[in-house]
């Protein structure tokens, strides 16, 4: 009897509290927090899963993700060069070598972007820059760089 | 009568020199126009990629030795590397003399490399002369193919200034010693030969200048005539009067006969140096240029291959009249005729053993150029083409049908087959296969056959519906329970492979497992225009039926179709358009065009990458399990299997992280195979991608995923207390599924996410209800 006057209470105290949460949902559901991502490195971890939005400041605390091999380094300053020559094509050229050797050089594929920005092709920054995004590893000084791109090719 | 024979001989003296004058007049313009600009019809030269040599590359040192064997280098034993394309390997060391080559963007000169290998990785790179390390170097590219003129003349152009002095000095010393000083012709030589050749009453001696062999072979044609011969003297007149001695020369080098390969003429030094020795002209030794110079006086007659004798005798005669005039010491020259020909005996054919991707370079070719162009201009053609991963592709599909056909007790040669590769990031098609017999110039599978497509159509329908996230999960449970659609008059109900129906089926699984029914079920939730709108962005330009059968595979598209909608997926959603050619130089090595890279987001990245996790367990746990035993540890692959009606095509296509393959196997008759995707094309696909050196899935989630610990079959996300449960992608502020705890029940049914709605006090509230409930359950 007891057990049943115990069930009665709890259950109206139950559906008491449950019309204090948001009328939009029916029924409360325990849902666990987000497992962190597998096989990324604590620090870019941590900066992942951190809020999207960060100050300029925070932004120049990080640096840009660095080249895999000195393969890709060479290419990284070579592109560099030309790019400050004025040399746009030999630049895209470069850097497409570079993306030979390091498809998913998060880098690489924003200097790409970069480039493709001072040529006015705009749609190819963006795409560019956002596919440089989706490599970034969470890498904020490189996302806002992007960021910047794609607004720019707006 | 005397007076007047006078006259008429002075009439007749003076028409003649009329007509002598109006001849002349003519030959002139004929002589400048013809000779003036473009010489000659140059083929166009297609060339494949560029092997990259960087320390810290992934390469097996057999696969260099393929490529530099692919090159035409010579393996030779002693440490002194003498010419550029010899190199020596000693274990797991190469020294290299690479050749000089002019790529689209600039020259690279000739270097002697040291590279060491250290699990098969390159451990470094040095340049032997100066000893510093190398950031990177690159071999020239492997020439593939050319585009030959109407009249099939095959040639590599030489400039005077850059043929080897031997070369000339030996041929003028054989063919025109007083070159330098005649005016095109030389009459005393040409009445000495006139006697000599009358005495013996055939032709013994030749009186024609070097100049006048040019005249021969470039404006007139074989017919012996006295008219011919007067044309051609006052032509080699005006061609010294006209032009300098080197330019004739260096003309002469170009254009003069030196061997025939079925259709194909082979016409001066450049070629015949690689047709013979598989080198550059200033890569050849005295007794190759003495061979060379040996075959002007009668190419067939001297032919190496089938008169090897013959061209040894003519070859040992010019090294002694080198020696004689002292271009060769005694000592060298005799050293030298001890030595063989060194003819390669494996003849590097004009006909291009890759038929199947010349045919897409052409393809692609024909939108910027025309034929004439092609076949004349002497362009270069710089292709995405990888020979080792193409020569593996090749051998592979190849044992594995014949392996097939053992197994199966089919008919020898009954099978056909067809790969497709290009790289994930940047769709560079590498290696295209249309025939078991490649070299085979016939039908082209891989671009120009159209089969349908079975279930490998499905990742772009569960893309589809990944694509809104609000609505579908990996876990989001489908319904696997008969179904008829009416489609053109009649009712279809599609059935599963195992005729079988499985109730509710969380999304991945359905993939993992190919379950028709329940895919056939999403795909009409989605709407057909969403699907279209799919393979649309996807790349497909081919009409599309929209038809449901569509959701099972029932479109008609070639294997390079297929490759391109799956290196969406493998690129995490950013399409490349598949390109075969990168640039085009002309003549003087001046880029003419490029075909730059270029991507398009086709499909949100975050659906892509839990689209690429289901197709990573399919390849674990689902149709294509076997390719476990495949491949090697580590190298993590997604892809999907198709079969269609009766086993009449068998299909695979994947990816790993650098990658992406489609191989497809049937019969040219269309009967069935007896063949799953899984017992056929999957073979090819696994060992292929065994054998070429590829990088895994790199896994890396974009910005907007988020993971949970799963329960796969109930397709459910398990308690972070609960240590079992797989980790499984979704896209941040979606749909989630219901969640389990360890040993319970479901909790719930699926909703939409709310979590950035709530405030602290609602999360918490949940979590104690929850927590009550747990308690009573």
């Amino acid at each position: 009897m007891k057990c049943y006057l115990l069930l009665s209470v709890t259950c109206f105290f139950l559906l008491t509290l449950s019309g204090c949460v948001s009328p939009r949902y029916s029924r409360p559901v325990y849902r666990p927090a987000p497992v962190q991502s597998p096989g990324l490195p604590n620090q870019e971890k941590q900066n992942k899963w951190d809020s999207v939005d960060q100050s300029p400041n925070q932004n120049s605390v990080q640096q840009l993700p660095r080249p895999a091999n000195r393969a890709v380094a060479t290419f990284s300053r070579q592109s560099d060069r030309q790019l400050s020559q004025g040399d746009f094509n030999a630049a895209a050229q470069t850097l497409e070598r570079g993306l030979r050797i390091a498809p998913k050089d998060a880098l690489l594929w924003s200097k790409l972007a970069r480039v493709r920005l001072l040529q006015h092709q705009y749609p190819q920054a963006r795409s560019l820059a956002t596919k440089s995004n989706s490599l970034a590893r969470g890498n904020r000084a490189l996302v806002q760089l992007n960021r910047q791109i794609i607004e720019q090719a707006q | 009568m005397k007076k007047k024979l006078l006259l008429l001989g002075l009439i007749l003296l003076v028409v003649a020199g009329w007509k002598l004058w109006i001849t002349t007049v003519e030959l002139d313009q004929q002589v400048k126009s013809q000779f003036e600009g473009a010489r000659w019809e140059i083929p166009a030269r297609i060339y494949g990629r560029p092997l990259d040599l960087f320390a810290g590359k992934a390469l097996q040192p057999d696969k260099l030795r393929q490529e530099l064997e692919l090159l035409g280098y010579q393996s030779v034993q002693s440490s002194s590397l003498e010419k550029a394309g010899d190199y020596l390997r000693t274990g797991n060391r190469f020294f290299i003399y690479c050749r000089s080559f002019t790529f689209s963007d600039g020259y690279q000169p000739a270097a002697l490399i040291d590279l060491s290998f250290r699990n098969n990785r390159i451990a470094t790179l040095t340049d032997r002369k100066s000893g510093d390390a190398l950031d990177f170097f690159r071999l020239e590219p492997f020439h593939i193919a050319s585009i030959y003129p109407g009249d099939n003349e095959d040639r590599l152009l030489l400039h005077i200034k850059k043929t080897p002095e031997l070369l000339t000095k030996t041929l003028l010393l054989v063919e025109d010693r007083s070159f330098y000083q005649h005016l095109g012709v030389r009459p005393v030589a040409i009445l000495r030969a006139l006697l000599a050749n009358i005495k013996a009453g055939r032709t013994v001696q030749g009186g024609s200048t070097l100049t006048q062999q040019l005249v021969k072979n470039f404006f007139l044609t074989n017919k012996r005539s006295v008219k011919r011969k007067v044309k051609e003297a006052i032509m080699a007149f005006l061609l010294e009067y006209h032009y300098t001695k080197d330019e004739i020369l260096e003309a002469y080098l170009n254009e003069v006969y030196m061997g025939q390969d079925g259709k194909r003429a082979i016409h001066g030094f450049g070629m015949a140096a690689r047709f013979y020795f598989g080198r550059k002209v200033d890569e050849i030794s005295a007794p190759q240029i003495a061979l060379l110079i040996g075959l002007v006086k009668g190419a067939s007659f001297y032919n190496p291959r089938k008169h090897p004798e013959r061209a040894k005798g003519r070859r040992d005669i010019i090294l002694q009249t080198m020696a004689d005039e002292g271009l060769l010491t005694s000592s060298t020259a005799q050293w030298n005729k001890e030595q063989p020909l060194g003819v390669l005996e494996r003849i590097p054919s004009g006909v291009t053993r890759y038929p199947a991707f010349v045919r897409l370079v052409r393809d692609q070719l024909k939108r910027d150029y025309k034929d004439s162009e092609l076949q004349s201009k002497g362009l270069t053609i710089f292709t995405t083409f990888d020979p080792l991963v193409q020569q593996t592709a090749e051998n592979r599909l190849s044992k594995v049908l014949s392996a097939l056909e053992k197994e199966r007790k089919m008919d020898k040669k009954s099978l056909q087959g067809a790969v497709v590769i290009c790289s994930a990031d940047q769709g560079e098609v590498l290696a295209v296969v249309g025939d078991r017999f490649p070299g085979h110039k016939g039908f082209n599978r891989a671009l120009d056959m159209r089969r349908p497509l079975g279930s490998v159509i499905k990742p772009m329908i569960y893309l589809s519906a990944l694509a809104r996230p609000d609505q579908y999960s990996l876990l989001t449970l489908l319904e696997d329970k008969p179904v008829s659609i009416p489609s053109g008059g009649k009712t279809w109900s599609p059935k599963n492979f195992d005729k079988k129906f499985h109730g509710q089926v969380p999304l991945i699984q359905a993939l993992v497992h190919s379950n028709n029914v329940a895919t056939v079920r999403l795909g009409m939730d989605l709407g057909l225009d969403a699907i279209i709108d799919t393979l649309r962005r996807f790349g497909i330009t081919r009409a599309i039926p929209a038809y449901p059968s569509l959701l099972l595979g029932a479109i008609e598209l070639p294997p390079i179709d297929v490759l391109q909608m799956y290196q969406v997926i493998a690129a995490g959603g950013y399409k490349s358009t598949l390109r075969a050619i990168l640039a085009v130089t002309n003549q003087q090595n001046e880029l003419l065009q490029r075909y730059p890279l270029a991507v398009e987001q086709a499909a949100p990245a975050e659906a892509v990458f839990c689209l690429t996790r289901a197709m990573q367990e399919i390849t674990k746990s689902g149709t294509a399990a076997s390719l476990q035993r495949m491949l090697p540890s580590g190298l993590k692959v997604a892809g999907k299997t198709g079969t269609t009606d009766d086993l009449r095509d068998s299909w695979f296509a994947g990816f790993s992280g650098s990658h992406v393959m489609v191989t497809w196997v049937g019969r040219d008759d269309n009967r069935s195979t007896g063949l799953t995707g899984a017992s056929g094309a999957l073979r090819v696909w696994g060992t292929t991608m065994a054998a070429i050196s590829s990088n895994p899935i790199d896994n890396q989630p974009p910005e907007g995923i988020e993971f949970y610990r799963a329960d796969i079959k109930a397709g459910t996300i398990v308690d972070n207390s609960c240590s079992q449960g797989e980790l499984i992608p979704f896209v941040h502020g979606g749909q989630l599924p219901p969640v389990t705890f360890c040993g319970a029940q479901t909790q719930g049914r699926t909703r939409r996410r709310h979590r950035r709605t709530q405030n602290g006090f609602e999360r918490a509230l949940e979590q104690g209800v929850e927590q009550f409930l747990r308690i009573f359950q």
